[in-house]
């Protein structure tokens, strides 16, 4: 962000400006105006500078991109008062090596009255944009900042000892005193400014208080410089310190600029402190060339979709600061202004062509791409499996994918298990949401807490989310599996309507809905018992299709309910369900039994061992003849007049041939074969036997 | 005797006479009480008088024939009664009955397929990338090399494995298709995002963004202008206006922000749009020849358009939801709602 003072810039302007105008401008240009306040007869504006733009963090910046889009003409530079010869000054400066530092200007004024008082302009410019003022010398070190761009800063002479001045980086940790009165430990590696004793500054950054201009001061040494963005920027994290001066040597000063600065910044010091500039002044830079792009018409054209003359072009370039020469047919050579340190290649230049041309004036078209189609399967599938939920009335939820850092733990998932995680964020926000999830059942059980603290107490719902693993083969070192995680609870079915008690949700409703989902898809799977960490016990189940486990369900522990926040609210049986979604496809399915002749059905009333799964019996079952089509489980009861140790589960059984419609004697006769089978096999007899 | 036939003729002529509507259900006792009971016992009780048998017979048959006369008229009465209460069974259109039990899509994924089908439906292919990244694709390799000031426009979440962190945009799973493939193709890349940022009513550290990518010969400028304003307009209707307006984004030359007009005010300015008539949807741009080189495409060969929107800050206005949170806090009072 840059706040700028509107006042500023009339004053630079040399002649009015419309403030509506100019907000108009600079929202159109990619500066937005974020904030416009009220500072005395000011206007405070503070707009969005990116990256790119250093070159609008200073009001004669900003200005002149006001100037090149209203039509206007930019004000004249102003030309420094002071004539001074380069040459070497009396402190020897010594630059480590020019990749530090691009440029080293400085200069010497003697004699200044440093208890003058800052003129009102300053003072006032200053306080609209929220900067102490301090004492005239600072205050107007950093008005030239904010009006050209360029941080300086100076030093008292007489506190720097010896003849020489280095610039080089820190070799050894030490401490430093900084201006605001803090102490700074400064490691290896920021550039600094030194004498023959002392640190005297961290470039670019914020100077010693050992050296800095106080209310004694009366010979100061300016210095304005260009030092190395990327050093600047690392030393600044290091320290944890941020300077408006940082924040512009972070993102880039333009070199060609900082003499120049520094004598407009001495010119204001004599005139308004009184002293004496000696005679030389320092300057020393590695050669800095122009820049000077070749921008093809070809190129612009295609990648703008226009179809302007190298003349219209050139046009556009000449309402900026572009200096423009025909170099043939197609191209033109254009000289880049020394403060436009984003344009580096010619596609930079087309972005100027197409921002002063107009983005609104490019007619908008479609692009013609024969690309050949790719489906993404997983994406599909996620979608099928959204609306099979939908049918069957459950909610779609999406989590955060960290959870509590100590959630292993509540789940009883240990560190061999297949779900632990240890993928824990080094910059969290908080504890609570610093583990990259593993599964998904603890996200999903929060959402079950939350819900019934907003009185929403019968719950379905689901989620399709991410998981994280560690993974040595994968190139991040990490691999994410997308699963769905599903859960209920609650009320499935409530009374009223002619049903009399409210039918909650429970175990076998989970085979229940699986089924459904597999059925959609195609898929055949198996089941088989496990042991999850945070199942019930005897409820947990392995999914699995092709001998390989694909998921899991069973009923969430109550014990492990109670860990986690909030879970005392839960006062019913929680099912839960998750699918590994690498493993569903969709398969075709097309119909087996097709008969014109008519079905019989017939239920079954059966006392079994509750040792006895089902399965066994319905594959006897369906084992003695080929003219039973389906057997469905259609009731478990165990309750009044049922023995110890068995329960009764009612079978209903639909009976079908395709060569004719079968008579109850051949119904009876196929009922007698499995019935003796199921006496003499598995002890299983009708109930009313 | 001829008391008996006046007798008959008398009860007869009362029974046509009595008022045989709107009947409650005692009134209908009473009546059957009164003929068939009493007058009937009257009638019976005069006839043990008669001697004579052959006349005793023949009054006796009348008086029965009175009798079922009468039982018949009124079983025909109750019959009306029991039709017309049959006829008062109302079936209220107003009930509402909430029994059978419909599931939701979350918002986020609701508005984002309406989105991701506008493209699909012009054969932008999905892919889909890691969350958890390399420094390489979601910075370097996007034109923000280390240490630059760019960096600071995406506060990123790390692992503490070295250069692992959690991709703050998509567009590193387009790093990756690109990697992986050559021009000409156009992909959209949804999917969940992070950036450091506390839980607020205005920021969430996780959110879900859509970008696309169209690299080929000749894509211009003029292109994505086309393609965006076909796609705001099929989603959010043809009277929406746009606007493209210069912009930054390291990894992409010329930049464009977009904006539309305000859906809920529709550019009269209200609280949603900050009085301004305008909601920037859209970051876009041309992707930077840099980028286009790093993945090893001829940037004089090839051009590519490229476009992201974040969807949490679109499904606020566009299902009236106040912050940004509630779109994890997953309240089925809301969602049932959508």
């Amino acid at each position: 962000m840059f706040t700028f003072s509107f006042n500023w810039l009339r004053r630079l302007n040399g002649k009015n400006l419309d403030l509506d105008k100019v907000i108009n401008i600079l929202n159109l240009q990619g500066l937005e105006v974020k904030k416009v306040t009220d500072f005395e007869e000011d206007k405070v504006v503070t707009i969005e500078v990116k990256a790119n733009r250093p070159d609008a963090l200073y009001h004669t910046g900003i200005l002149r991109e006001i100037t090149a889009f209203n039509g206007e003409l930019p004000p004249l530079k102003i030309e420094p008062k002071l004539s001074l010869k380069n040459d070497n000054t009396k402190f020897k400066i010594d630059i480590e090596n020019s990749d530090i530092c691009k440029r080293f200007s400085s200069l010497i004024i003697r004699g200044i009255k440093i208890k003058t008082e800052t003129p009102d302009y300053i003072k006032k410019s200053l306080e609209a944009l929220s900067i102490n003022t301090i004492n005239p010398v600072i205050d107007i070190v950093n008005y030239v900042m904010l009006e050209l761009g360029q941080p300086m800063h100076a030093y008292d002479v007489n506190k720097i000892s010896g003849n020489t001045i280095r610039v080089m980086k820190n070799k050894k940790r030490q401490k430093l005193m900084t201006l605001d009165g803090s102490e700074t430990e400064i490691p290896e590696g920021p550039i600094v400014i030194v004498d023959n004793e002392k640190i005297l500054s961290i470039a670019g950054i914020i100077g010693g208080i050992d050296s800095a201009i106080t209310e004694d001061s009366y010979d100061i040494l300016l210095e304005s410089a260009n030092f190395n963005e990327v050093d600047v920027r690392l030393a600044s994290r290091a320290l944890k310190i941020s300077t408006p001066s940082s924040f512009r040597f972070e993102r880039g000063i333009d070199v060609s600029g900082s003499l120049y600065a520094m004598m407009i910044c001495a010119d204001m010091i004599v005139e308004i402190c009184g002293g004496v500039v000696d005679e030389v002044y320092f300057d020393q830079h590695s050669e800095y060339k122009k820049n000077i792009l070749k921008l093809r018409k070809t190129k612009t054209n295609d990648i703008l979709g226009t179809n302007l003359s190298l003349e219209e072009i050139i046009a556009c370039l000449n309402k900026y600061y572009f200096k423009c020469e025909i170099y043939d047919d197609e191209t033109i050579k254009v000289e880049i202004p020394s403060y436009r340190l984003d344009l580096l290649r010619e596609i930079d230049l087309i972005e100027e062509v197409a921002r002063i041309y107009g983005y609104h004036n490019i007619e908008p078209t479609m692009p013609v791409i024969k690309a050949t189609y790719v489906k993404n399967s997983m994406w599909e599938n996620m979608d099928k499996i959204r609306d099979i939920m939908s049918g069957i009335g459950f909610y779609e939820m999406i989590n955060y994918s960290f959870i509590p850092a100590n959630s292993m733990e509540i789940l009883n998932i240990s560190e061999d298990s297949q779900l632990y995680s240890d993928i824990i964020l080094k910059n969290p926000i908080s504890q609570y949401y610093a583990l990259m999830r593993p599964t998904l059942i603890y996200s999903l059980l929060g959402n079950i807490t939350y819900n019934i603290t907003k009185d929403n107490r019968n719950l379905a719902l689901y989620e399709i989310g991410r998981t994280y693993f560690r993974d040595d083969s994968a190139d991040t070192g990490f691999k994410e599996e997308d699963v769905i995680g599903i859960i209920f609870t609650g009320v499935r079915i409530e009374k009223g309507w002619g049903i009399l008690n409210d039918v909650k949700y429970s175990f076998y409703d989970i085979s229940n809905y699986l089924n459904i989902i597999f059925d959609e898809f195609g898929m055949s799977y198996e089941e088989g018992k496990n042991s999850m960490p945070f199942f019930k016990e005897d409820t947990g189940v392995d999914i699995k299709v092709n001998g390989r486990n694909i998921g899991f369900y069973g009923q969430i522990d109550p014990e492990l309910i109670n860990k986690v926040p909030n879970g005392k609210l839960i006062q019913n049986d929680v099912m839960y369900i998750e699918i590994n979604l690498k493993y569903v496809e969709k398969k075709n399915k097309s119909i087996k039994y097709d008969s014109k002749y008519q079905a019989i059905t017939r239920e079954y009333n059966f006392l079994v061992s509750k040792n006895l799964l089902v399965s066994n019996i319905i594959a006897e079952i369906k084992s003695v003849s080929n003219l039973i089509q389906k057997v469905v489980v259609r009731d478990l009861y165990d309750g009044k007049g049922i023995p110890q140790g068995r329960h009764s589960i009612l079978l209903q059984l639909k009976y079908l041939s395709t060569q004719n419609t079968l008579s109850a004697e051949e119904v009876t006769e196929i009922e007698n074969k499995f019935l003796d089978i199921l006496k003499t096999k598995w002890d299983v007899s009708l109930k009313d036997a | 005797m001829a008391e008996i036939s006046e007798k008959i003729k008398e009860i007869e002529g009362n029974y046509l006479e009595e008022n045989k509507e709107g009947l409650s259900n005692d009134d209908i006792l009473k009546l059957q009480k009164k003929y068939l009971k009493t007058e009937m016992k009257n009638l019976y009780d005069l006839l043990k008088l008669v001697t004579d048998s052959k006349i005793k017979k023949d009054y006796g048959r009348q008086i029965n024939e009175l009798k079922k006369f009468i039982e018949d008229g009124i079983n025909e009465i109750k019959e009306n009664v029991e039709t017309s209460k049959k006829e008062k069974d109302s079936y209220d259109y107003t009930i509402l009955k909430r029994n059978i039990k419909f599931g939701k899509i979350h918002p986020l994924i609701k508005l984002g397929r309406e989105i991701e089908k506008v493209f699909t439906n012009m054969g932008f292919a999905i892919v889909q990338g890691p969350e958890i990244e390399l420094d390489r694709n979601n910075f370097e390799k996007l034109n923000m090399p280390a240490h630059h000031p760019a960096r600071d426009m995406q506060d990123t979440f790390y692992i503490h494995d070295p250069g692992i962190l959690l991709r703050s945009h998509t567009s590193s799973v387009q790093i990756r298709t690109m990697e992986k493939i050559k021009p000409p193709f156009k992909i959209v890349s949804p999917g969940t995002v992070y950036r450091v940022d506390d839980i607020d009513p205005q920021h969430t550290p996780m959110f879900y963004q859509i970008e696309g990518l169209v690299v080929g010969e000749k894509i211009s400028f003029s292109d994505l202008k086309g393609l965006l304003t076909q796609f705001i307009k099929t989603v959010f209707g043809d009277s929406t206006q746009l606007r493209f307006r210069p912009s930054y984004y390291p990894y992409t030359e010329p930049s464009a922000a977009i904006d539309m007009s305000c859906i809920m005010c529709g550019s009269k300015g209200c609280r949603t749009c900050n009085y301004s008539g305008w909601i920037t949807m859209l970051g876009a741009g041309m992707v930077h020849p840099n980028v286009l080189e790093g993945v090893g495409y001829d940037s004089e060969k090839y051009s590519g358009l490229a476009f992201g929107l974040g969807l949490n800050r679109l499904a606020l206005i566009y299902y009236g939801l106040s912050e940004i949170r509630k779109l994890y806090e997953n309240d089925i009072s809301l969602w049932e709602q959508l």
